[in-house]
């Protein structure tokens, strides 16, 4: 038996899915919306599983609208540094639990936030550089940062043993590597410096 | 401060759990305005709410008549603002009918 609308005491509550215009900024668009409807007096509510769904869906087509990164991206961006949670809401300098809705998928993450974002995840300088800044104390997140040192140097010296393969000079590649690794993080914060 | 006439401890039990939960389509426009969900709002009644934020209980006049409402107004940080809580236990759920800054302190 279907259930009665309690504000009328007359209609019949049903679930519909009904077109609804979401308004974000200067936009709008039209989405599916799972709701319940009284067909009297036409109260809009959600129910259980309707809430998350509905959630769901409008900050998902927010982040379409804005070009933002997926609740599921950025899970796979925290999980690929073993970042805690409330690490990464130190280093954005976001509020408690800012990052946990983010990536629970129900609100999308600022611009401004997602653009920071797209920069540690492609740039792990950047990623440690503001894992330092906030004082972040996470052994599991130093050892990525460690693995990344060490792939850096294999690669570096990699680089310099193809280059200096041919030459009989007495020279040790691992301490150029380091030198080079050490000249390029140099470089880096220069221009940072200079930038800001 | 008023004594809640739906009880806190089953506030609290039906909020764990979305399926027994109830929201009105205001209440999910002002959360997403201010960059909360409902699983922050159900964490804020299952972990923050207490009988102290309730000033005021009165039977449902718009939405579901045969019940009682309770009011409540609490400090929500990411709101920085004292927010109106207004909600009710109908049967197995609860449902939650207003959630607004509180305009007596604005």
């Amino acid at each position: 038996m279907p259930d009665l609308c309690s504000v009328c005491d007359t209609g019949t509550l049903t679930e519909q899915v009904v077109p609804f215009l979401l308004s974000h900024g200067s936009k709008e668009i039209m989405i599916e919306d799972h709701r319940t409807v009284c067909d009297a007096c036409g109260a809009v509510s959600y129910v259980g599983e309707q809430i998350s769904r509905h959630e769901l869906a409008v900050a998902s087509k927010i982040r379409e609208m804005d070009g933002l990164l997926s609740a599921d991206t950025l899970r796979r961006i925290r999980l690929k540094y073993k970042f805690r949670q409330t690490d990464l809401e130190a280093m954005l300098s976001v509020g408690p639990k800012t990052w946990t809705r983010w990536e629970r998928g129900k609100v999308p993450q600022s611009k401004t936030a997602d653009t920071l974002i797209r920069v540690l995840a492609d740039d792990p300088e950047v990623a440690r550089r503001l894992m330092q800044q906030a004082r972040i104390d996470n052994p599991d997140a130093a050892e990525v940062f460690a693995a990344i040192d060490e792939d850096t140097k294999r690669l570096a010296e990699a680089n310099l043993r193809t280059q200096i393969g041919l030459s009989t000079l007495d020279i040790n590649p691992e301490d150029l590597a380091q030198r080079a690794i050490a000249a390029v993080r140099k470089a880096r914060l220069e221009w940072r410096e200079k930038a800001a | 401060m008023t004594a809640p006439a739906n009880p806190l401890e089953l506030v609290r039990r039906l909020a764990e759990s979305e399926d027994n939960c109830v929201i009105y389509q205001p209440v999910m426009t002002e959360l997403r305005h201010y960059g909360l969900d409902s699983d922050d709002l159900r964490d804020i009644l299952c972990s923050e709410l207490g009988e102290g934020h309730c000033f005021k209980s009165s039977p449902t006049r718009k939405y579901y008549p045969a019940t009682v409402s309770d009011s409540y107004s609490i400090w929500i940080n990411e709101c920085g603002a004292k927010m109106y809580i207004k909600l009710l236990i109908s049967g197995e759920r609860l449902v939650i009918t207003s959630f607004k800054k509180d305009e007596r302190y604005a």
